[in-house]
């Protein structure tokens, strides 16, 4: 019997138009459980406030109310050694894959800075193990994010989130906008992932499709709140 | 295939561009066509050339495009016809749907003047009748409250009226070819079915539609007939019914089977870089049954059983 | 600077650019070595209202000074007041921008609060003002132009932090666990850099300008040389009335050149592939 990874309790968020304009509700009371070893998908149209909940839960973006705890710790009332070390553990991969790279950087640079913060002890190594994982040549390394497909792209944010080692990825439309044949080939990429290296995964999409590919349990978002519309996996 | 004469026909296009260091050819020995009010799709990954040739059609490649091969448009030689002929032909003969109505459309323009500046260039109809005319196309496309749906702004409009109200920009033209390029790209499926019904409607005007798409599922449900390609060339090509339900190339094979209706099934490996191709068949390196002669030797098309295919088996 | 360098700046860059940069280098090094350069001392007395001629290139000013001289010494004091007021002007711009625009919240509504009233100082009537009650040499103006130009800085920076800071690689490095500075100066700074330097160009070419027109107002310190001041001599000590073109024409020559060499050369990013690559 898994534990719970991370959990979302009662969140709220609204966004305010300027100084005294209405505010418009984004989420509203939503709770979520995620055990560890799952994947979990949420699914619902552009807009639903999906990707909100994403960032909340990855610590990126604060409630207005409510709680995300991750294996017990408070995401965002904790103290700032804690908060620090909690959050690597969470990792997000994002929907435009060219744009999770600094433009102006070499991709290069961009994985070293990375390498460097995770304190890797044999970065060499580290890297060519990393991008054999996910099935890309070093040679890649030497070109910018507008020199390589949006599959390479992704292929390469992936292999940076998994040099800090995270115990749960969230993946905010991981596929969307990619071609068929190169979202078949991230989908089995994350699931090998998954099981060689006990990941959990929170699946952001609005492709039912995909999502019931890769998840165990859906829920979707309507109107800010969460509905589960399928369990397979737990109770 | 029918013996009227086809609305659009391409005959060994092929395009590369020219930068400071490589030639890139991006398209090679492509030879198709368009019978009138059918659609016909154009597949392929991103980077196989099949924008590029939409771009080709509308003469709008970069100066750095060097082409070769046949357009032919109704009786228009399409490759060089004088550029103010062109800019005629462009929207009022040859109508364009790009991806993104949102980015489309001029955000500080209502929809009314938006549908009537190009009616106004191209003269289609006089000015008196302008607002009856654009109210019906409006009603055309969808909108139930024509008198209010005018003087909406864009960003007062959901996405999906964004769609029709340039559907209504495309249609109001009156264009006998409608190029539809990756209308579809990155929206999830309630936007998606939007699209479907606009270009739907389009046809039901008995327009022609290219429709140049990565999504499967779409061209099954629009196209009558469809045209595969992979790494600038033209793979396969024939009726939608027989192509994409009965795949015989083994790289249509590998798209069908990445669809989710056969479980994601990914086809191994990369497209390669245009800079770098093999030198027999394009394929070959990610076929599961290449033979010794697809790599060395190149293929050209061939017809079989009611479809062009360009491969080593056949 | 031999053929090489050169023709790989030509290359990259292409012809006028490049002419920028030498014009721009010219004067340089004219600002730095003025005692090597410089044909006489400024200190030398001639005889006054001598025409041109072989002894003294560009004849000599009201004081018998001999104007060429005066001319290269005035150089430097132009070139610092432009790049210093430049400089402070950017510094101060593009710090409260990356606050403004990162951190957002009540910082930035603060910060913006500030841009406003800066932004309604006008400056040349603040110098006359400050004018009334001391001369205002080098140092004074300087603070001056630099502390009251950095609002358009400010802005636009902030509008470009503010479209990056939603943008993939910048919440990849939050989640990274990457701190607040190491960010900004890593990702941030790196991307805004076509914005700031044209901004910063164009601030210089303002403080040039604004100083010229304040010493040709006779605003300024009279003891410092510059080339507006040669200008606004030239015309009250009778330069004008004696047409002596050789007096007035060359500033104000040199004040038009270096502007639009800078300002040219602010240009370079306007067509890069890197802008087009953020896209």
């Amino acid at each position: 019997m898994s534990s719970v990874l991370i959990e979302g309790k009662n969140i709220y968020k609204g966004y305010r138009n300027g100084l005294i304009g209405r505010k418009q509700i984004i989420l509203h009371d939503c709770s979520i459980r995620v055990y560890t070893g799952e994947t979990v998908g949420i699914c619902g149209s552009s807009g639903s406030g999906k990707s909100t909940l994403g960032r909340i839960l990855a610590g990126l973006e604060m409630p207005d109310h409510g709680e995300v705890l991750f294996e017990g710790v408070n995401l965002f009332h904790a103290t700032q050694n804690t908060k620090k070390t909690t959050r690597r553990k969470i990792q997000v991969l994002f929907q435009d894959p060219g744009g999770s790279f600094n433009p102006v950087r070499k991709l290069e640079d961009s994985m070293k800075r990375v390498l460097m913060l995770s304190g890797v002890t044999k970065p060499r190594e580290e890297i060519d193990d990393v991008l054999r994982k996910v099935g890309l040549h070093a040679e890649i390394l030497s070109r910018y994010p507008h020199e390589i497909s949006g599959g390479q792209a992704q292929r390469l944010a992936l292999a940076r989130i998994l040099i800090t080692r995270p115990e749960l990825i969230i993946l905010d439309e991981p596929t969307s906008g990619l071609d068929v044949s190169v979202q078949a080939q991230i989908l089995w990429l994350l699931k090998a992932l998954k099981n060689e290296r006990t990941l959990t995964y929170i699946l952001i999409s609005h492709d039912i499709d995909v999502l019931s590919f890769m998840s165990e349990r859906i829920f979707t978002m309507q109107e800010g709140s969460l509905y589960m519309i399928k369990n397979a996996g737990r109770g | 295939m029918s013996n009227k004469e086809p609305i659009l026909d391409i005959r060994e296009l092929s395009i590369s561009f020219h930068n400071h260091n490589d030639i890139i050819p991006a398209v090679s020995g492509c030879s198709f066509s368009l019978q009138k009010g059918t659609c016909t799709a154009i597949i392929g990954e991103s980077g196989c050339g099949k924008s590029i040739i939409a771009h080709a059609i509308l003469r709008i490649l970069p100066n750095n495009a060097r082409i070769s091969g046949n357009i032919k448009f109704k009786s228009y030689d399409l490759l060089h016809v004088k550029p103010p002929k062109m800019e005629n032909i462009r929207g009022r003969e040859i109508g364009i749907m790009f991806q993104s109505p949102d980015r489309a459309l001029n955000p500080i323009s209502a929809l009314f003047r938006q549908v009537q500046e190009p009616l106004i260039t191209h003269q289609i109809v006089p000015i008196t009748e302008h607002h009856t005319y654009i109210h019906t196309m409006l009603k055309k496309v969808g909108f139930s409250d024509t008198g209010k749906a005018a003087y909406l702004y864009p960003c007062q409009c959901s996405g999906g009226m964004n769609q029709r109200a340039i559907t209504a920009i495309v249609l109001s033209l009156k264009p006998d070819l409608v190029i539809a390029d990756e209308p579809t790209k990155g929206l999830d499926s309630e936007r998606i079915s939007d699209v479907q019904n606009c270009i739907q409607k389009i046809l039901a005007e008995k327009r022609t539609v290219l429709l140049i798409t990565h999504d499967i599922r779409l061209a099954k449900s629009l196209a009558q007939e469809t045209v595969v390609m992979y790494a600038g060339q033209i793979i396969e090509s024939g009726p939608t019914d027989e192509i994409l339900y009965s795949p015989l190339h083994p790289y249509t094979k590998g798209l069908i089977q990445s669809t989710p209706e056969y479980g994601f099934q990914p086809i191994p490996g990369f497209a390669p870089p245009l800079t770098n191709l093999p030198p027999g068949c394009r394929f070959a390196p990610r076929c599961t049954d290449a033979s010794e002669m697809c790599y060395l030797q190149h293929v050209e098309p061939v017809l079989h059983n009611g479809r062009m295919i360009r491969c080593h088996r056949y | 600077m031999n053929s090489g360098f050169t023709t790989q700046i030509l290359q990259k860059y292409g012809t006028i650019p490049t002419l920028c940069i030498i014009i721009i280098c010219i004067f340089v090094v004219v600002a730095v070595f003025p005692d090597f350069l410089s044909p006489y001392s400024v200190q030398k007395r001639f005889t006054p209202y001598l025409f041109p001629d072989g002894t003294h290139l560009l004849g000599t000013d009201d004081m018998g000074r001999d104007i060429l001289s005066v001319l290269m010494y005035a150089t430097r004091t132009s070139l610092i007041i432009g790049i210093f007021a430049g400089g402070l002007s950017i510094s101060i711009g593009t710090l409260i921008g990356i606050v403004s625009g990162y951190f957002r919240g009540w910082l930035d509504d603060f910060m913006m609060g500030m841009t406003d009233i800066i932004l309604v100082i006008p400056k040349i009537p603040a110098i006359i003002l400050i004018a009334a009650y001391i001369k205002p040499g080098i140092g004074i103006l300087i603070l001056v132009l630099g502390l009251l130009s950095w609002e358009t800085t400010a802005r636009v920076v902030r509008a470009k932090t503010m479209q990056i800071s939603n943008a993939g690689f910048i919440q990849s490095a939050k989640s990274f666990g990457f701190s607040s500075p190491a960010i900004i100066t890593h990702d941030i700074i790196p991307v805004i850099y076509p914005v700031i330097l044209p901004k910063f160009m164009l601030t210089v070419a303002g403080a040039m300008i604004s100083e010229a027109s304040l010493s040709f107002l006779g605003l300024s310190d009279p003891m410092m040389q510059s080339w507006g001041r040669m200008i606004s001599d030239a015309f009250s000590h009778g330069g004008f009335i004696r047409e002596m073109w050789w007096w007035f024409l060359p500033p104000a020559l040199c004040i038009c050149l270096s502007i639009l060499s800078v300002t040219r050369l602010g240009m370079i990013y306007e067509t890069s592939d890197q802008e087009i690559a953020f896209e």
